[in-house]
């Protein structure tokens, strides 16, 4: 009947210990902020026969992003993956893409590497940056390229999507 | 006491699930980035505002007619831009006619677009057959997409102009006081 408690009473141990680690350590998050629109103006061409600017920049801090997962104080590895769900879209049409800060920290010691320099959105998922603990404030500035008066008049959309993946 | 340890391995069970999840867990967020391409519709001749004189030549010996076969000039280009709507708007024409001035009795003036020279990109026009000019507006490109020519001479349409003697049962209505300055206009027109 001793042996009986004593193992029930380390069951009860174990599923405490567990419950306590899994609500201890919540889940990482990836949050975004900023949308991106841009209206290409018709008086941007001045001359008959000429083109629009191929290349149209937002701002360095369209968007903002933060990598967060409790407790702060944690650091743990985590990387950033970005792809483009196309809702209308020209396939002449370029999104680039690249990280213009390195956030601010909400960890001691928190790391942020890649994604500096612009790369190409597709619709597939490819990796963007990585990093080490939570961060935010992470800017984000894209690009579009390829636009063009061969381009049909109309408002193209894509929805950018980040993957925060723990490593 | 066997139903206690049951639901005591499932609480187990559940929390080391739990935390296993929690090692190692997928997160997303998303945003939108629009771009709103417009239409446009732009023309131009160049080299920009350039008057260009056409006549026939006197002759040289007595007796013979006016010479026109020199009464001719290519000079002039056409540059467009244009985007269109491919549901509201799927092409659009060149049109051209003389919007000031009247062309001197017994004499045609005549307009051929060539190809576009192959500058630009996208739909470019396509070039009709020659045109006599007239205050009525007739194609002179059709089909024009969303594209662009390039600017300046040597880029777009090279058009050109001819002067000929109507008929020559006309040659009786030429007058060289009727010598005149005409305004030829084109225009982009929507489909």
């Amino acid at each position: 009947m001793k042996g009986i408690e004593n193992k029930i009473r380390h069951l009860l141990t174990l599923a405490m210990f567990l419950l306590s680690f899994s609500t201890l350590f919540g889940q990482a998050t990836v949050t975004v902020w900023g949308n991106w629109r841009q209206n290409v103006e018709a008086t941007e061409i001045t001359n008959a026969g000429d083109d629009f600017p191929n290349v149209y920049e937002s701002a360095a801090d369209q968007s903002r992003l933060r990598v967060r997962r409790q407790p702060t104080s944690q650091l743990f590895p985590w990387r950033i993956d970005v792809r483009g769900d196309i809702v209308t879209w020209d396939n002449r049409l370029e999104i680039w893409i690249r990280r213009t800060n390195d956030g601010i920290s909400i960890t001691p010691g928190a790391t942020i590497t890649g994604g500096m320099v612009y790369q190409q959105i597709s619709i597939f998922d490819q990796y963007f940056f990585e990093g080490n603990g939570s961060i935010r404030r992470i800017a984000l500035q894209y690009q579009y390229r390829g636009v063009s008066v061969v381009i049909p008049a109309k408002t193209y959309r894509q929805t950018i999507v980040y993957t925060l993946t723990e490593l | 006491m066997k139903t206690l340890v049951k639901i005591l391995i499932s609480i187990i069970l559940i929390a080391g699930i739990t935390a296993t999840m929690n090692a190692q867990v997928d997160n997303v967020d998303a945003h939108d980035i629009t771009i709103t391409i417009p239409e446009v519709a732009l023309l131009d001749i160049e080299p920009n505002g350039s008057t260009i004189t056409i006549g026939p030549a006197a002759p040289l010996e007595e007796g013979d007619p006016i010479d026109f076969s020199a009464a001719t000039d290519n000079t002039l280009w056409m540059n467009y831009s244009s985007i269109i709507g491919s549901t509201t708007e799927p092409s659009r024409d060149v049109t051209v006619s003389i919007t000031n001035g009247t062309l001197p009795g017994g004499m045609e003036l005549k307009v051929l677009a060539a190809a576009d020279a192959g500058s630009g990109a996208g739909t470019v026009g396509t070039a009709t057959a020659e045109v006599t000019l007239s205050a009525t507006g007739q194609n002179v490109v059709t089909g024009v997409g969303s594209c662009y020519t390039g600017t300046g001479t040597a880029n777009g349409h090279q058009m050109t102009y001819t002067l000929i003697l109507s008929a020559p049962a006309n040659y009786g209505d030429l007058d060289f006081d009727d010598a005149t300055t005409l305004t030829v206009t084109y225009t982009l027109t929507d489909n």
